[in-house]
């Protein structure tokens, strides 16, 4: 009798031990996963920022890049205080899209890390894209937009304000 | 006893589920407490709504802003001087001048006198020139005279309009509101020139009201913009006016040709009579402290402008019409000026100007003169040699080559 006592004992405490794994196992699941789903910052979306940020911020003068003197020194840029995206928003505006394509592949070639596919749309029509990997599939793909306008060759001619959408993805 | 064993191993029998329960509930409280992260998930939301807002703000602040009312203004100058050159006349007063410029940047619009203005309006009255339902837009006003290319740069580059542009623009970009209370009487519009900006630049400040709006996170500013800009390529006033009313052949009864001169600083600063030559030929401007401004002569003030007075002279090869006859310096506030300020003498005050001066009508400088003051602020004179002289067929030209590069 003190054997079957003995034995059930150890059942009922085997039960017990395994409800309490559960028990555990499921409140660590539950918490576990809550904190997955926060949200965090993917290195495209700062990328993506940064891309923009550059190319809607770096003169065209400090830029140092031999295509940008050529076109400089064809006429085909006039003002060097330009920044790179208002170049290209003044090239598009200007019916010389093909200029804008040569300008922008040229400046992110170096700018951007030749393992991100990326595309620059400027009022809506795109300028550049640098496809690697499908966007369909990528995981993370990351949009930073900026309002572009300046004027044309120093005058008072204005345009804008026209929105320019970086996107990244991997 | 052997009913009192189960209920012994009952209680036993829970304790590591009871145990399960207390760690289950120590991860739960854990858990529930991440306020902090929560809060941190708020903060990072209002972190990055603040940094759109701000962004936007000094977005506008520092570039947009500066710029529009820089176009704005540019282009009211642009389109006042077209309105002069066919109305034949300055702008009556300072007083009027100023609001229609205003009202040219803000909305793009003026109290046209024009034939063919849909709108009657005299723009010699204060009463009508503040009364804007009287007023039309300046494309419309100068439709008949000004190229159509030209006209919807008008029609476009006005403030209201760029700030509506904007408005736009920054709820497609960024998702947040901008609203600018566009209150024309209550906006302050200034222009200055100074020894600051110099007689080739022109400063102009603007206040604004606008709000910046994200979901529940507002900005309100009350900001004075300003911004300074290059009068360069602008048309000359006091060229678009007096060239055409000018009575070249002295018979009363005027017979001029509209002249067009664009304001455009020269780089020459060492004067002789090469440097004279240049000026001339290549129609740019210099300062002088005699000369009227370029604000001035938009409202026909004739008056020395210490800080910021320019000068141009006269082109006889480009200006066919100015035949000599009017015995005047050929510098433009001498000759066009209406309070003849250089001189009114002629014998020992004017003078030709040796390697420059012709004789022979159609010539490269023909009867080119200037006056004892402006021989003395081009060098002429303070040299040994004497570039000027008075009647008579001009001295050979002591400089050569000339001229001098």
């Amino acid at each position: 009798m003190a054997k079957l006592n003995n034995g059930r004992k150890a059942q009922y405490l085997t039960i017990d031990a395994f409800i309490a794994a559960m028990i555990v196992a499921t409140t660590l699941v539950i918490v576990l996963a809550e904190r997955a789903s926060q949200p965090y910052t993917t290195q495209s979306e700062l990328l993506s920022k940064g891309v923009s940020e550059s190319l809607a911020q770096a003169k065209l003068i400090d830029l140092n890049n031999p295509l940008i003197v050529n076109l400089s020194l064809e006429g085909n840029i006039t003002n060097l205080d330009n920044t790179v995206l208002q170049q290209a928003t003044e090239f598009y505006l200007t019916q010389r899209k093909s200029q804008a394509f040569r300008m922008l592949q040229n400046v992110t070639q170096r700018l951007i890390d030749q393992k991100y596919s990326f595309r620059i749309i400027i009022n809506g029509d795109l300028i550049y894209n640098r496809t690697l990997t499908s966007e369909n599939t990528s995981v993370a793909v990351v949009s930073s937009r900026k309002i572009i306008f300046g004027v044309i060759n120093k005058t008072a001619l204005a345009y804008g304000p026209v929105i320019a959408e970086v996107t990244v993805w991997q | 006893m052997n009913q009192a064993q189960p209920a012994c191993i009952g209680k036993r029998g829970i304790f590591f589920t009871s145990i399960a329960v207390l760690i289950s509930m120590v991860l739960v409280v854990t858990f529930a407490s991440q306020h902090a992260v929560t809060t941190n998930d708020q903060i990072q939301l209002t972190q990055a709504k603040a940094e759109s807002i701000n962004s936007v703000v000094r977005e506008l602040r520092h570039e947009y802003l500066p710029q529009a009312i820089y176009v704005a203004t540019y282009n009211a100058f642009y389109a006042m001087a077209e309105y002069m050159r066919v109305r034949g006349r300055y702008f009556a007063t300072d007083q009027i001048f100023n609001a229609t410029l205003k009202e040219m940047v803000v909305n793009g619009t003026l109290c046209c006198s024009l034939p063919g203005s849909p709108v009657a309006c005299a723009d010699t009255l204060p009463g009508d020139v503040n009364d804007p339902s009287k007023h039309v837009g300046a494309d419309v006003c100068l439709s008949s005279y000004v190229d159509p290319a030209r006209l919807s740069v008008l029609k476009e580059n006005n403030l209201t309009k760029k700030l509506s542009d904007f408005e736009n623009a920054s709820f497609r970009a960024y998702r947040v509101n901008t609203t600018f209370h566009k209150d024309y009487s209550n906006m302050v519009l200034q222009l200055y020139q100074d020894n600051w900006t110099g007689p080739w630049r022109l400063g102009v400040n603007i206040t604004l009201n606008y709000s910046v709006f994200l979901r529940d996170m507002t900005i309100n500013n009350s900001e004075n913009i300003s911004t300074i800009f290059s009068i360069e390529g602008i048309p000359d006033p006091l060229y678009l006016v007096e060239s055409q009313k000018a009575d070249e052949d002295m018979s009363g009864a005027p017979d001029g040709v509209l002249y067009r001169n664009f304001f455009n600083a020269t780089n020459i600063t060492m004067w002789n009579v090469s440097t004279l030559y240049l000026l001339t030929e290549w129609r740019t401007y210099k300062q002088d402290s005699n000369a009227s401004s370029f604000l001035m002569r938009f409202y026909g003030k004739d008056e020395r402008s210490p800080c910021c007075g320019v000068e141009s002279i006269i082109n006889p090869v480009a200006m066919p019409s100015v035949n000599g006859k009017i015995e005047r310096p050929y510098i433009d506030w001498c000759y066009y000026g209406t309070g003849n300020r250089c001189t009114q003498q002629t014998t020992g005050y004017l003078w030709n100007v040796t390697c420059m001066t012709t004789e022979a009508d159609g010539t490269q400088f023909f009867n080119l003169a200037i006056d004892t003051y402006h021989s003395l602020q081009y060098n002429l004179t303070t040299d040994a040699r004497e570039y000027l002289y008075g009647a008579g067929p001009p001295p050979e030209c002591p400089e050569s080559p000339f001229p001098a590069t």
